[in-house]
């Protein structure tokens, strides 16, 4: 038994010597009996676990706790405890491709007003962890201790991340975000592609990707803004919740202009409750409207407007005004609903098909297609 | 030296963290004998290392036996291929590693599995500057799976688990891509039955090729940016080829497809699509096409579809022979729209055996039978 205990400690690296005696004994296992030749059975700790350690004197590896890590060699990485700086980055990454699993563990910044980046690098793949800094984000600005950067790559991926108190970025420059989160920061996440991520209390945009699905988004800016947008909900107060050029399956909801702006909209809700004036209060702006709701409180927007067919769909305008308009194609099977109508027009599209009007006063068409342009029972 | 021990195993323990019996738990010993109830190091990592922690291997491997491994460290090989798989139910984890190849010209693969193996998984690293990524022989080996993996500067193909036969059917076999990026060369970027939030880029005939894709976007390609049965939710543009379709019918949901000297979009179905091109087909649907928005600049259609409902065709040509949207069927309920006079070339913005409930705008030229337009249809 001492014997083999001893060839364990001559094979390890890093452990106190008491440590390996105690649970040795205090376990009091297995047979005295080696199973066989020690070499045999025996492993370093270093085959263990491979990867590297993010601590000083690691290779590759330069820095403290407190003052930060630089990784300056390709490589796998794990952190091994949290990272809390007081000004510049938490880690540095200046070789590329870099593999850096954050172990569960926080990066944070007490810098006040918030500087550096919590990590930055080029290829990299992150995963595994949070950013957390006590900094918040307002529609107008960020004040309190944070990064000014969260993760910022020029390729590669961050996984299973959760970002908060940055002043610019949370997460950029990724291929794919994926099981992420972000939340109090400028922009939340700006990558190809972003994918079952949440955004959050972010002051400019919360998503801003080529390719955005199953994410929900909050901002005090916009919500959404990506080439696709699929099985999504966005709100925002100080812009569109969803912009895109294709959109299904989704819901915007919008404080301050569009709910929805996209060429395509399949299947979703675009909803601002903006009440004042302007035309940016649409609900749902589009080329083409889809199995769509669009619904507005704005008297001077409209529920939906499609520049070129409105299908399916329905829409509301809850201030009285506009409800369906369709600039220059056919508004077909459609319903559109407004209230407080003194004469207002419900649906508005030069063809107008198998339509239907809610909230007008009686006699009222509330269509202004000409006659001979409106068939199956349009009003 | 083992009295003190002793005492100080005992102990600590109940001092540090003040819990627990004295008394060792009943299932530390079986009829009157210790049993073990700690943990040895291979049981830690019981998987099988390979390379040497904290060095580069220039080594090339083979792993000609089932199970489960691990890599050590970053390979980096001369010539040839780094590791070879030729044995099935082989899981490898590249451990955030990367595999490269200082070989000029690339050559080699950097994981090469032999054909005929089978149920595979591959995940978490890197590989570079090989003449292929990873490669199965893409018409036997089945369920094959690429997780996390980035390929860059591969030579030819980044990641292929699947191959097209001569009739251009992907073989079913099970193989799918996950969280994968491919930069390559002359050759297909990723391949496999599924493909899932991915990237690639190719200057070959194909960027991403596979039955399923889904929220993956896709630049480049000869043939197809994407070559796919359904593509959902992706984003493909391309200089020269298609930017989504494949040769023998695809569905597209969602997608995003330009080409500026090619077709955006060529689906045998289509939903909710936006399909553009420079010169090119908007989009060529050639059974049914429902919300989509298709145009062209200069092409010879903007949507060309055998049934269209509720889509907008948009040319935006002046000049020549153009269509806005061609149908040989029923459309109904669209918007087409070719610009220009109409006295430059022969402009006919909208054709259709059937037409219901359509919008036409610039050019009002169209070619539907006298009697078969209806609801409106000029």
């Amino acid at each position: 038994m001492r014997r083999s205990t001893s060839f364990y400690i001559s094979s390890m690296k890093h452990l106190p010597l008491l440590a390996l005696f105690l649970p040795a004994l205090a376990f009091a296992q297995g047979a005295l009996t080696p199973a066989a030749a020690p070499a045999a059975s025996m492993k370093r700790l270093d085959q263990i676990e491979a990867r590297c350690p993010v601590q000083a004197g690691a290779p590759g590896v330069t820095g403290s706790p407190t003052t930060g890590f630089t990784i300056s060699a390709a490589g796998s990485y794990y952190l091994t405890g949290d990272i809390t700086v007081a000004s510049g980055n938490a880690i540095t990454i200046t070789a590329s491709p870099v593999t850096l699993d954050l172990n569960g563990f926080t990066l944070s910044s007490t810098a006040n007003p918030a500087t550096g980046y919590a990590i930055k690098g080029g290829l990299a793949r992150i995963a595994n962890g949070r950013i957390q800094c006590a900094g918040t984000a307002s529609a107008t600005g960020f004040s309190g201790p944070g990064f000014a950067f969260g993760i910022s790559l020029s390729s590669g991926s961050v996984t299973r991340v959760s970002v908060a108190g940055i002043s610019g970025t949370g997460i950029g420059g990724a291929d794919l975000v994926a099981h992420s989160s972000t939340r109090e920061a400028g922009t939340g996440i700006s990558a190809g592609i972003v994918a079952a991520c949440t955004a959050s209390a972010c002051r400019s945009t919360g998503i801003a990707s080529t390719i955005a699905v199953s994410n929900t988004a909050d901002s005090f800016g916009q919500g959404i803004n990506a080439s696709i947008v699929a099985d999504t909900t966005a709100t925002s107060s100080g812009g569109a919740a969803i912009t895109g050029t294709v959109v299904r399956s989704s819901i915007g909801l919008a404080d301050s202009g569009y709910g929805i702006d996209a060429k395509v909209v399949h299947t979703s809700t675009g909803r601002s409750r903006v009440s004042s004036a302007g035309t940016g209060a649409t609900g749902l702006r589009t080329d083409i409207a889809y199995n769509c709701h669009g619904t507005t409180a704005s008297p001077n927007a409209y529920g939906i407007r499609a520049n070129y067919v409105a299908f399916n769909s329905t829409s509301a305008n809850t201030a009285g005004g506009l409800g369906l308009l369709v600039d220059n194609g056919p508004a077909v099977f459609c319903r559109a609903t407004i209230s407080n109508a003194s004469g207002d027009t419900a649906i508005s599209a030069p063809l107008a098909i198998g339509c239907t009007v809610s909230g007008l006063p009686a006699g009222m068409s509330g269509v202004d297609t000409p006659a001979d342009m409106k068939f199956l029972g349009t009003p | 030296m083992r009295p003190f021990l002793l005492l100080t195993t005992l102990a600590l323990p109940a001092l540090a963290f003040a819990q627990g019996a004295l008394s060792p738990p009943a299932d530390a010993f079986s009829n009157g004998a210790p049993t073990p109830t700690m943990k040895t190091l291979d049981q830690i990592e019981p998987r099988h290392l390979i390379g040497t922690p904290g060095t580069t291997r220039t080594t090339r491997y083979t792993i000609s036996t089932s199970g489960s491994y691990v890599l050590a460290g970053p390979i980096a090989v001369a010539a040839g291929n780094a590791i070879t798989i030729s044995a099935s139910n082989v899981t490898l984890d590249l451990n955030g590693f990367e595999l490269s190849s200082s070989a000029s010209p690339k050559a080699g693969t950097a994981i090469a599995i032999a054909a005929g193996c089978s149920s595979i998984a591959i995940t978490n690293g890197f590989i570079t500057n090989f003449a292929d990524g990873i490669v199965s022989d893409g018409t036997t080996s089945h369920s094959i799976h690429v997780a996390d993996i980035t390929v860059t500067s591969a030579g030819v193909d980044g990641i292929v688990l699947a191959r097209r036969d001569a009739a251009y059917n992907l073989p079913a076999l099970g193989t799918s891509i996950d969280r994968c990026s491919a930069g390559v060369g002359t050759g297909i970027g990723l391949s496999a039955n599924r493909v899932t939030l991915s990237r690639a880029s190719s200057d070959g005939p194909r960027a991403i090729q596979a039955g399923t894709v889904t929220a993956s976007r896709a630049t480049g390609a000869t043939g197809y940016a994407i070559d796919a049965h359904v593509a959902d939710s992706c984003h493909a543009t391309s200089n020269s080829g298609i930017a989504i379709g494949a040769a023998n019918g695809c569905t597209a949901n969602n997608c995003y497809a330009f080409s500026y000297f090619n077709w955006g979009l060529d689906a045998f179905n289509a939903t909710g699509c936006y399909a553009g091109s420079q010169t090119g087909y908007g989009a060529r649907v050639l059974f049914t096409a429902s919300g989509c928005y298709a145009e062209t600049q200069s092409g010879l259609v903007a949507l060309a579809s055998t049934e269209a409902v509720a889509c907008a065709a948009d040319h935006q040509g002046t000049y020549g022979e153009r269509r806005g949207l061609h149908s040989n069927g029923t459309t109904s309920f669209c918007y087409a729209h070719v610009a220009g006079s109409g006295a430059s070339g022969t402009p006919v913005t909208l054709t259709a055996a059937i037409a219901a409930g359509c919008v036409v705008d610039g050019v009002l030229t169209t070619s539907v039978p006298a009697g078969k337009k209806f609801l409106g249809t000029p």
